[in-house]
């Protein structure tokens, strides 16, 4: 069992090495941005952060608390597609790396 | 010490001034060339950890080499162990104070910072530099307190224009134009210096910026009149003069052409320059897509293929029961045989044999206009309507009429479908017949639809929208890549 869930973080380690170095990480990443912004992702998690902010008051806000709380509301809300289309990106990085 | 910066700051910088922080960024955070961002990539991993995931917010302490992930307290082991406070966040390049336990802002490193940042963007990245205000925007803005908010119930952008005397086939086509995408920025941003004033009264474009900005200046709820458009486009095109009702879509060509030749770079003497060095009209950049058209010979399967500019697709209607827009997209790009009595000059062959043509969208408009012919010559002569109710979505693929579709050979790249989705923003519909007939339309701002009936603008839904019998329609491409 503990060798099987080692080797998956190691995979996915090796897997993350492979994408930086081939600058397809960054390449993913900047598609990703894309797509947020287009859906209007990105609008939506700064007005979240300033309601939290404007909430209690700036004093009272560290990011890392803002970190902890909206990071899984945001994972949330990416729509289905693009999880796919990255995915599947991904996959197809594999494929041809394999 | 900066307005939101820290007393550690200060006590950083008066000890080693900006030169660590400048490296940190050159070489890890932003750096300017290929060379360096190998460089930086090898050296991005927390030293205790090794990990290099984003989300695991690796900091470089500024004090000493040390790089340390924020999520497994990496960082915090090491600042705990030499004292060291301040670090970078190596994502976004803001500073941390361990002793402030929060990110400061001092105005020297926000300077760093910004500047790395902007060489980065236009060294590797190509990609526009982020637009900072200067003081003067900041002061201007100060001293114009008034903001127009776009809020649900905000009228901005929602003008009534006044009937003329059947006029309504001009109004219809100022309401789909100023709510196109992209053609609307480009007025709004004046990007048409203005004519002077001998100019001014023949300048179509200047007429456009002047409907834009009564449309977009304030929340205006009188109807305007716009009649300085008619009287120019009358002295232009004189088909359309005089007051009986004409077509909208001609009406539209027009008008776009008028813009686009207006726009042509002139040189003394007021003639049109032909050198060519003219970037493309804000029409051609919004309006223009590519056709191409394929003949094979059935003899011998040479092609000969031609690409020509195209505004608008005038598409056939399928005289089917439920006919859909898919269907008359599909009909314009089927391949057609052109029988016996249309043979064509086959070139490999040397002499005219039975062919077929195709036609295929090469490349695609920010705004595809499609039109539905409803108004055809019968074969006996005479005009009529053709009613057929054409069912349309809100959202289209133009991906299946591409040239790429059939060309296996293109990169992934230009088969990204994401390119091919378009949005519907406007539909111009047509009631009654070629005798008595009037024009109305539909339009969308960000989600809401507005039914606009001359000078009345009244709130309207995606249902009614879909269910109208369109004549025009427009979309807007769904994502636009520079």
């Amino acid at each position: 069992m503990a060798d099987s869930r080692e080797s998956e973080a190691d995979f996915k380690d090796r897997l993350h090495a492979k994408l930086q170095n081939s600058g397809e990480l960054e390449k993913l990443k900047q598609t990703l941005r894309d797509r947020l912004q287009e859906c209007g992702w990105t609008d939506s998690m700064r007005k979240i952060c300033k309601e939290k902010v404007r909430a209690s008051s700036i004093e009272n806000v560290s990011i890392d608390d803002l970190v902890n709380e909206v990071t899984p509301i945001g994972r949330d809300q990416v729509p289905a597609e693009i999880k796919n289309e990255i995915l599947l990106k991904l996959r197809a990085f594999l494929d041809e790396e394999a | 010490m900066g307005s939101a910066s820290c007393e550690h700051v200060a006590a950083f910088k008066s000890l080693y001034r900006l030169q660590p922080l400048h490296i940190l960024h050159r070489k890890l955070i932003c750096p300017h060339s290929e060379f360096f961002s190998r460089e930086a990539i090898s050296l991005l991993k927390c030293m205790l950890c090794r990990s290099r995931r984003g989300k695991h917010r690796l900091h470089a302490c500024l004090h000493c080499v040390f790089i340390g992930c924020f999520e497994k307290k990496h960082l915090h082991r090491h600042q705990k162990a030499t004292g060291h406070n301040l670090s970078i966040d190596l994502t976004f390049g803001n500073t941390h104070c361990a002793s402030c336990r929060d990110y400061v802002y001092d105005d020297d490193f926000e300077k760093v910072r910004l500047a790395c940042r902007n060489g980065h963007r236009n060294g590797i990245h190509q990609n526009l530099p982020v637009w900072e205000p200067e003081k003067i925007d900041l002061n201007f803005l100060g001293q114009h307190a008034k903001r127009l908010t776009v809020d649900g119930r905000s009228t901005l952008g929602l003008r009534g224009l006044v009937n003329q005397g059947n006029t309504c086939f001009m109004n219809v086509v100022i309401q789909a134009l100023t709510h196109s995408p992209v053609l609307r920025d480009y007025f709004l941003m004046e990007k048409h210096p203005r004519c002077s004033p001998s100019e001014i009264s023949s300048c179509i474009v200047c007429e456009f910026s002047q409907i834009f900005q009564e449309f977009f200046s304030n929340e205006n709820s009188n109807p305007m009149t716009p009649y300085r458009l008619l009287l120019l486009v009358w002295r232009n095109s004189e088909y359309l003069a005089g007051y009986e009702q004409q077509d909208a879509h001609e009406f539209l060509i027009a008008v776009l052409d008028m813009i686009h030749e207006r726009l042509q770079p002139r040189i003394e003497g007021g003639s049109i320059d032909l050198t060519g060095h003219a970037e493309r009209s804000i029409i051609d950049q919004v309006f223009t897509g590519y056709m191409q058209s394929n003949v094979v010979c059935n003899q011998c399967g040479n092609i000969s293929q031609t690409i020509d500019p195209l505004r608008d697709i005038s598409l056939d209607i399928p005289q089917v029961p439920s006919a859909s827009l898919m269907d008359c997209l599909s009909k314009f790009t089927k391949k057609e045989q052109l029988g016996n009595a249309s043979k064509i000059n086959c070139k490999k062959c040397g002499k005219r044999q039975e062919s077929s043509k195709q036609l295929t969208i090469s490349r695609l408009p920010v705004v595809a206009c499609l039109h539905l012919k409803r108004f055809e010559q019968t074969a006996t002569g005479s005009r009529s309507k053709v009613a057929t109710p054409v069912s349309f979505p809100k959202t289209l693929d133009m991906g299946p009429f591409m040239s790429s579709a059939r060309n296996t050979s293109l990169s992934p790249e230009f088969c990204d479908s994401a390119h091919y989705k378009y949005e519907l923003f406007a539909v111009v519909n047509h009631m009654g017949n070629l005798q008595s007939g009037h024009y109305t339309s539909f339009i969308r701002q960000t989600s809401s639809w507005f039914r606009c009936d001359d000078s009345l603008i009244t709130k309207a839904s995606i249902e009614q929208v879909l269910n109208s019998e369109a004549y025009l329609l427009f979309y807007h491409k769904k994502s636009i890549r520079f």
